[in-house]
């Protein structure tokens, strides 16, 4: 066979396969011979009729059509079936006797009828010829038997037997089955009743193409079905709807419907010639079926079947009931179960213990065969589970195919494809999925390696004919054995809840402990703080305070927490303590606060940080205060503040001391210079020049130092002064001395009045005009600007010069005293000027720095507070007098 | 007391511990135009005995007090401000020669009642200055000194 042939032959297999599933049982266009059928409208006027029926009624088929009904049947037959037409109650089938009127004389029959569409369907079975009959007080007296004995079993077992028989009993089939659905429809003989001569279906699977999906519809919407005879040939219902291009008529309702054949060729290869089924029903679905075999055509009167069918209806309610019952026991058993675990999960005993403890039960829960928590990467294990890569790879697979909110499974090889042999683990569940899985609960049973016993192989032939591909039943029904492996015990609905019930405590617990932690970390973090912490509720309850607080403040946590603060605490305490939060609860904000203040005899010097808590609504809840005491700080701090002064006081005195050496050194040299001119050589000269200079150049570092140490020792009180008179004064004796060269200096807008000194004044000026004249560029005359800014509480002074500029990286440095860029051959200087008026600015609140660009000029700018109050406000350093 | 400029020169009492300082003041007096003749005492404490004497006639009272401020024992102000309170020594003129040139200083000697603050000089230029400052306050009203100064 060639590769086209063989696709071309599969293909038509695929086609029977289908058409099977497809073929329209429900509109057969015939039935089966045991009865008549006919089509009537609202008037009982005959629109159609099987054809059986004209040897009945002795009339060619366009004689019969449009005939009355009542031509062939007696008047209160009609009534009767007149009574079986109820509007309200369309489908339902409606039973009564009546005798038709043949023409070898009257014929006694059961008849039905239920609408179907616009029309009315009959079905008419002639009493003759029956093999079971069952007479009307018989009828009540079988149900009666049936539903009084119904009540005394006691297991499904013996619910199954008990009506497999009974029905048995009742119909006088050969055999009896009840047939039980799987959730993939295949289907397992769970109780049978035969003759002794049968061989036994029990406990064989039928796989679930043997009942398709069409067939299982028409068992959810009509009860029971009867093949009295399967090689009866189908008696057609005329006129042929294919030759009227009618609708074809709906038999979905029908009792004597014909069968598909290939159903037929099934019970032949079964060897049944007559059959019933009669289904099962639970919640809606198809639970299952009784299954009632003969050998030979077998055909039970409709009260018979009805019989029957209440016995299925009853059966159904009481399995209902049964299992529901069955049910509610194993639940109160779980709940139990699942109670004594709730319990042991005590916020005393951490979760792993608790599990440890408890595993069996969770366990014998789920009825699992091990169980893994997983907590973040931490790994509890009991019992049965996969191994660690397996472990991955599941929950790497689970991640990414499953949306659900948990993972159910009976094969973990089957669902996943992994392979998770090495264990022999078969199901599992796991709960929650999370994407990522983070914390979860895992539940596994073993795979369980069991035999399933099919009746025949489970697939259906396909046999050759001349038409092509047909299917064809198999033909044997022998045992045949499958070992089904990888599979565990199925997880029930019941297993899934629990399960997430199970993973919901336990992570709850988790969660709960993991809070826990994390409160008791915090309480311990804040009671070994050496912060005072308290929290206060917005009605001034304490809420908590930390150890902290309580020692410092001399309180008992007792009299304490849940008292008001007004309670609690008094005088100077009290009133800073209601300060902070009276502000905080006005502010609705964080504030800082600083107080010292005496209580209990202590002094206290604290930095309190206090600040709104708030609920989830954002409303204040509460407000939290953190202390800081200071005391030793302040302490620290006044000890840096005496030495540094005492330092200050050391430069001051060894320069002023300084001084006086140097002049002399300066005069004497001088003075040797001049009177021993004539008897000096020119090195001699040479080397008393070099003497004057350097004793020149130490005068002046020690002046600026002088200087620079004396602003320490000077009382600010800042007098008035007009900035610009001050200024003139100052260019006017630059130009007198000299020292202005070509430099022009001009200003933006006449200067402001301010509080200083004029000397401080004329020191920064005068540092950074001569500044900007020393670093001027060679090639162009210097030019300086200087300007003034309000700048809110502040003047800020700016003086521009077209000089040589600074370096970027050195323009914070040039504020540090001794620091220079330049050797003194380059230009003189001795570093001090531009730290001496940063610390001018300082002392008036201010600051100084510089913007440069390099090449093109520089621009220096000072602040000094403008406000007296603000000035005098500045903390002074050391002011000792008696030095100077 | 009646001076002639030709028989008598100026008395000063130079108090002044630093002998540098001394060697120095001294030589440029030596080139005044006025004739001057320089007492030094170094010590604050004994120059205020050397005073008490004047103040009581014991030995005669100097024209003019050239002060330096720092002086073992007693300090130039304090001395100051004790020659101040002495009624017979209140018109000696004082001149104060310090090495300090701090505002604090020179403000509060002049309120004490020195008649001029000069800072020490560390050049021949800054003497000659001091001594034409000195020369000054010697000058003895028309008709004194001053004319047979100028007589010179």
């Amino acid at each position: 066979m060639n590769t086209e042939q063989e696709n071309s032959l599969n293909h038509e297999i695929q086609l029977a396969l289908d058409n099977c599933a497809r073929e329209p049982i429900h509109i057969p266009g015939s039935i089966q011979s045991h009865g008549f059928l006919l089509v009537v409208d609202n008037d009982f006027k005959i629109l159609k009729a099987s054809e059986n029926f004209l040897a009945v009624c002795g009339l060619e088929l366009d004689q019969l059509i449009g005939t009355a009904l009542s031509r062939f049947i007696q008047p209160e037959s009609i009534a009767a079936l007149e009574k079986l037409v109820v509007k309200s109650a369309l489908n339902a089938l409606r039973y009564c006797t009546l005798t038709v009127e043949s023409t070898n004389g009257p014929i006694s029959c059961d008849a039905v009828l239920h609408q179907s569409g616009e029309v009315m369907i009959v079905e008419i079975e002639p009493h003759q010829d029956l093999d079971r009959k069952l007479e009307n007080q018989d009828f009540y007296q079988e149900l009666m038997q049936f539903s009084v004995q119904l009540h005394k079993i006691e297991s499904h077992s013996d619910l199954f037997g008990y009506v497999v028989q009974e029905v048995r009993r009742l119909t006088g089939f050969n055999r009896v089955m009840l047939y039980q659905f799987d959730n993939e429809w295949n289907g397992q003989v769970v109780a049978e009743d035969k003759r002794n001569t049968n061989h036994s279906y029990l406990g064989l699977n039928f796989p679930a193409s043997d009942i398709p999906e069409q067939a299982r519809k028409l068992y959810s919407v009509n009860y029971l079905r009867l093949i009295s005879d399967i090689n009866s040939a189908p008696v057609p219902i005329l006129p042929d709807d294919r030759d009227t291009n009618g609708d074809p008529i709906n038999l979905s309702f029908s009792c004597l419907r014909s069968v598909s054949k290939v159903h037929l060729q099934y019970l032949d290869n079964m060897n049944v010639k007559g059959s019933m089924s009669i289904s099962v029903m639970q919640n809606d679905r198809l639970w299952g079926l009784i299954a009632c075999h003969h050998d030979s055509p077998y055909r039970p009167a409709y009260t018979v079947r009805m019989a029957a069918e209440l016995i299925a209806h009853t059966f159904s309610a009481f399995l209902s009931n049964f299992m529901q019952l069955q049910a509610s026991s194993d639940e109160k058993v779980r709940e139990l179960k699942f109670k004594e675990l709730s319990y042991a999960l005590t916020p005393d005993t951490p979760l792993a213990d608790s599990i440890n403890a408890h595993h069996e039960l969770i366990m014998e829960l789920l009825d699992a065969d091990g169980i893994i928590v997983k907590l973040g990467t931490n790994f509890i294990r009991f019992g049965l589970v996969p191994d660690d890569p397996e472990l991955t790879q599941l929950t790497n697979w689970i991640e990414h195919h499953t949306n659900d909110q948990i993972f159910v499974c009976d094969s973990i090889a089957e669902s996943t494809g992994l392979d998770v042999s090495a264990r022999k683990v078969g199901g599992a569940i796991l709960a929650p999925v999370t994407h990522p899985i983070e914390n979860c609960v895992m539940f596994f049973r073993r795979e369980v390696n069991f035999e399933r016993h099919w009746a025949g192989r489970p697939e259906k032939h396909i046999s050759r004919t001349d038409a092509g591909f047909e299917l064809t039943p198999r033909a044997s029904f022998e045992r045949w054995k499958e070992v089904v492996s990888g599979h565990s015990r199925t997880w029930s609905e019941a297993d899934r809840e629990m399960a997430t019930a199970i993973s919901k405590s336990l992570l709850a617990k988790y969660y709960e402990d993991s809070l826990r932690q994390a409160t008791n970390n915090m309480d311990t973090v804040v009671n070994n703080s050496n912060a005072l912490i308290y929290i206060v509720n917005t009605e001034g309850i304490f809420l908590q305070m930390n150890d902290t607080a309580l020692e410092a403040f001399g309180l008992e946590i007792g009299d304490v927490i849940g008292n008001s603060y007004h309670s609690v605490l008094d005088n100077a305490l009290l009133d800073v303590i209601d300060k902070h939060m009276t502000t905080v609860l006005s502010d609705n904000k964080s504030s800082t606060f600083t107080d010292s203040f005496k209580h209990k005899n202590s002094d206290f010097h604290l930095v309190t940080v206090t600040f709104p808590l708030f609920d989830s609504a954002r409303q204040i809840h509460s407000i939290c205060s953190m202390s800081q005491d200071v005391s030793e700080l302040q302490a620290i701090q006044a000890e840096l503040k005496t030495s540094n002064a005492e330092l200050e006081r050391v430069a001051f005195v060894a320069s002023h001391d300084l001084q006086e050496p140097i002049r002399l050194i300066s005069t004497f040299t001088n003075l040797l210079k001049l009177d021993y001119a004539d008897k000096l050589d020119e090195q001699a000269e040479e080397y008393i020049n070099f003497t004057l200079n350097a004793a020149n150049r130490m005068r002046v570092l020690i002046h600026d130092l002088l200087e620079y140490s004396r602003l320490e020792y000077t009382s600010l009180n800042p007098p008035v002064i007009n900035a610009q008179t001050v200024l003139d004064e100052l260019i006017d004796e630059l130009k007198m001395t000299n020292k202005l060269g070509d430099a022009r200096i001009t200003c933006d807008d006449p200067l402001p009045t301010i509080f200083m000194k004029p000397e401080h004044f004329t020191c920064i000026m005068q540092n950074l005009i001569s500044n900007a004249i020393k670093y001027k560029k060679d090639s162009i005359p210097v030019d300086i600007r200087i300007k003034t800014t309000d700048d809110r509480n502040y003047w800020r002074f700016s003086v521009t010069d077209n000089g040589i500029g600074v370096k970027q990286e050195h323009l914070k440095k040039i504020f540090d005293i001794f620091q220079r860029l330049h050797t003194n051959n380059q230009y003189e200087g001795t570093g001090i000027g531009l730290s001496l008026c940063t610390k001018i600015a300082k002392l008036h609140g201010g600051d100084a720095w510089a913007e440069s660009t390099f090449g093109q000029g520089s621009t220096f700018h000072f602040t000094i507070l403008k406000d007296i109050d603000s000035l005098n406000k500045i903390p002074v350093c050391v002011k000792d007098d008696s030095v100077v | 007391m009646n001076r002639s400029y030709s028989s008598v020169s100026y008395n000063i009492l130079h108090v002044e511990d630093n002998p540098g300082d001394v060697y120095i003041t001294s030589r440029a007096f030596q080139k005044a135009t006025v004739p001057t003749e320089l007492t030094n005492i170094s010590d604050g404490e004994e120059a205020k005995q050397y005073l008490s004497d004047c103040a009581s006639n014991v030995s005669d009272k100097p024209d003019l007090i050239l002060l330096d401020i720092n002086l073992p024992t007693i300090n130039g102000d304090e001395l100051l401000e004790w020659i101040m309170q002495q009624e017979p020594l209140q018109d000696i003129p004082v001149v104060v020669l310090s090495g300090s040139n701090a505002s604090r200083d020179i403000e509060k000697m002049k309120s004490y009642g020195a008649k001029t603050y000069l800072t020490k000089p560390s050049d021949i230029d800054g003497l000659k200055k001091v001594v034409v400052t000195v020369e000054n306050f010697l000058r003895p009203p028309p008709g004194g000194p001053q004319s047979a100064a100028s007589a010179c």
